[in-house]
């Protein structure tokens, strides 16, 4: 399988703490990539890096054979990036934001419509277009902050916790949806609490902690790293052994 | 790349009542409450009719050999300048109906001023204080060894204060005051972008810094000046408000608003805090305001005039009131210049900030 996206010892500090140690990661083209970690383990951070949101102390990202920070105008134009925050503006129509955020990418006229139409489609609100932001409720705002970040048919989608407190049937769409997507071919990148979502739909995981990743695989390696019987074991318990009990306070 | 961005974001600032009613509603309150409440004090300014006045010698100084000269310069400004070497001061003035009488002491002056004639009394106190200036002048001169000037030519050619209405005044000058306080129209916005991270979404769409200046800039300026036009031409309409050479003045109040919220947006470019930015605008507007002639009338400010001229509020406001009430003004052409390297000036630190912003965290 190709490689999408490298990182080679991408390190971040801030001040004297090491937030994302040395990372060395491999997003294979195709496949759903689940990042797990507790909190303060550097996933946001790595992701930021990824996006060219925060600039690494050391390391780089190399995306489609190329460095991203040396050719960031055109290599991001092939990145969806949907934050944990519902970046969108309530006092804006459901189809004004998409139009506003993949306006962005240069797609404008009757591209741009068609494109406004297929991306609130795509998650649903097509109906509700003409709807302000600000009625709507926290699953649909979370599905219109997808459809603002895929208007322009990225092959890598990278999403950041994007089912955080919305219904179960919202989660269940919106994780059917990023299979969707990963089928129609693009890249995903997922990072997530939830382990039963990441198990669902990623066909690899990592899991980080302390800015390093600590074990990759498919859910099923992961499991046998700790046991041998894999359906004894959840991942969570997996991901509980290998990070701590510890809480987490940052 | 960016049209779409700014269109979305004028329907932003449109759709907010808060911004209707500080650019819109604000000002027009303003002008009716101030011009009708200040509309004695500036009845005080109407135009003067000849008028005659008085004085008397009762010790040298500085000005009593020129005498011959202040009478003649009187007299082109149609003030009748009699001695009257002797009696009660009051009765001199009550029983001659003289508007003012100058009492010339040794190394002072002292200028009677009549309650019933308070705008010829004006012309009169500002008749002696050129008059002493030119003189100063003079003597400065003389002892630098150039050339002494010729008093009477300076002292005819006074330009007196041009006459205007309170709500003429008024009516321009909040107008003017309101528009310098344009920065709150994007609050909305900018506060969203970073509560919600939205300016990130921008940068990963590989948004220049100008880019995202120029985004905002524009959209903002475009609904100031039409939210300050709206208000201009209902104030107008209600109050009956005298703008003088519309295409100047638009010019003037345009740039004035590019120059405001680029002040404002560098700010938050700088502090990366709405608030902040409010506050400190606020304050600065304030005070420009106050020695601009905002809440008292630069007409008869005591401030000094080079304290007022580092205001570009003051530019703004003298240039519109002198275009209202004279057609014509020297601070337009000055007020256009400054305005126009402050909008420059003011937008080019706001992208070099943004920059080095965006340099200390991302690529």
């Amino acid at each position: 399988m190709d490689v999408i996206l490298k990182t080679k010892d991408l390190t971040r500090k801030y001040d004297d703490r090491i937030v994302v140690d040395n990372l060395n990661l491999e997003i294979r083209k195709g496949e759903i990539f689940g990042l797990l970690g507790p909190n303060g383990a550097g996933k946001s951070t790595t992701m930021n890096m990824i996006c060219n949101i925060v600039k690494p102390t050391l390391g780089s990202v190399e995306f489609m054979g190329e460095d991203l920070r040396k050719n960031s105008r055109d290599l991001m134009k092939h990145i969806g990036f949907i934050p944990q925050d519902l970046a969108i503006h309530n006092k804006l129509k459901a189809w004004e934001n998409v139009e506003l955020f993949t306006s962005l990418y240069g797609i404008k006229g009757a591209d741009l419509k068609k494109a406004i139409d297929e991306s609130l489609d795509y998650v649903g609100l097509l109906e509700r277009r003409n709807d302000y932001a600000g009625k709507f409720s926290g699953g649909m705002k979370r599905r219109l902050n997808i459809a603002c970040a895929i208007g322009h048919h990225p092959d890598l989608l990278i999403f950041d916790e994007p089912t955080v407190g919305i219904d179960p049937q919202s989660r269940n769409f919106i994780l059917d949806k990023i299979k969707e997507s990963n089928s129609n071919g693009a890249t995903v990148i997922y990072t997530s609490h939830y382990m039963e979502e990441v198990e669902a739909i990623c066909t690899r995981i990592a899991i980080m902690d302390n800015g390093k990743i600590i074990a990759t695989g498919t859910s099923e390696e992961l499991k046998k790293l700790v046991v041998d019987d894999t359906d004894s074991i959840t991942l969570e318990e997996v991901f509980l052994t290998l990070t701590g009990k510890k809480l987490r306070d940052i | 790349m960016i049209r779409y961005l700014m269109k979305n974001y004028i329907k932003l600032m449109c759709r907010s009542s808060m911004n209707i009613i500080l650019i819109v509603v604000a000002p027009i309150i303003l002008i009716a409450v101030l011009s009708s409440a200040f509309s004695s004090l500036m009845a005080s300014y109407e135009e003067a009719e000849s008028f005659g006045a008085g004085y008397r010698v009762l010790g040298e100084n500085m000005m009593t050999p020129y005498i011959d000269a202040l009478k003649e310069a009187c007299e082109e400004n149609d003030i009748s300048l009699v001695e009257y070497p002797e009696g009660d001061v009051e009765d001199v003035m009550r029983s001659n109906g003289l508007a003012g009488f100058v009492e010339f002491n040794e190394d002072s002056y002292t200028i009677y001023k009549s309650s019933e004639h308070e705008t010829e009394g004006q012309i009169l106190e500002y008749m002696m204080s050129s008059f002493e200036r030119n003189i100063e002048i003079g003597m400065t001169s003389a002892v630098t060894g150039q050339q002494i000037p010729e008093t009477e030519l300076n002292i005819t050619e006074h330009d007196f204060m041009p006459a205007v209405d309170a709500t003429d005044y008024y009516g321009i000058v909040e107008i003017v005051y309101f528009l310098w306080c344009g920065i709150v129209c994007v609050a909305g916005i900018v506060n969203n972008e970073k509560k919600f991270k939205i300016i990130q979404k921008l940068r990963v769409a590989g948004l220049s810094e100008t880019k995202i200046y120029l985004s905002k800039f524009i959209p903002t300026a475009a609904v100031v000046s039409l939210g300050i036009l709206i208000a201009a031409v209902t104030s107008s309409l209600l109050f009956g408000i005298h703008w003088g050479s519309i295409p100047l003045s638009v010019l003037i109040v345009f740039l004035a608003v590019t120059a405001a919220v680029s002040m404002g947006l560098m700010f938050y470019t700088i502090f990366d805090n709405i608030v902040a930015t409010i506050m400190v605008t606020f304050a600065i507007v304030w005070i420009c305001g106050f020695y601009g002639g905002s809440f008292e009338t630069y007409l008869f400010s005591s401030h000094p005039e080079f304290i007022k001229e580092l205001s570009p509020i003051y530019y703004c406001n003298r240039a519109l009131i002198e275009l209202s009430v004279q057609g014509s003004s020297d601070y337009a052409v000055k007020g256009i210049a400054i305005l126009t390297v402050m909008t420059l000036v003011t937008s080019a630190i706001a992208i070099l900030a943004g920059r080095l912003r965006k340099r200390g965290s991302a690529c």
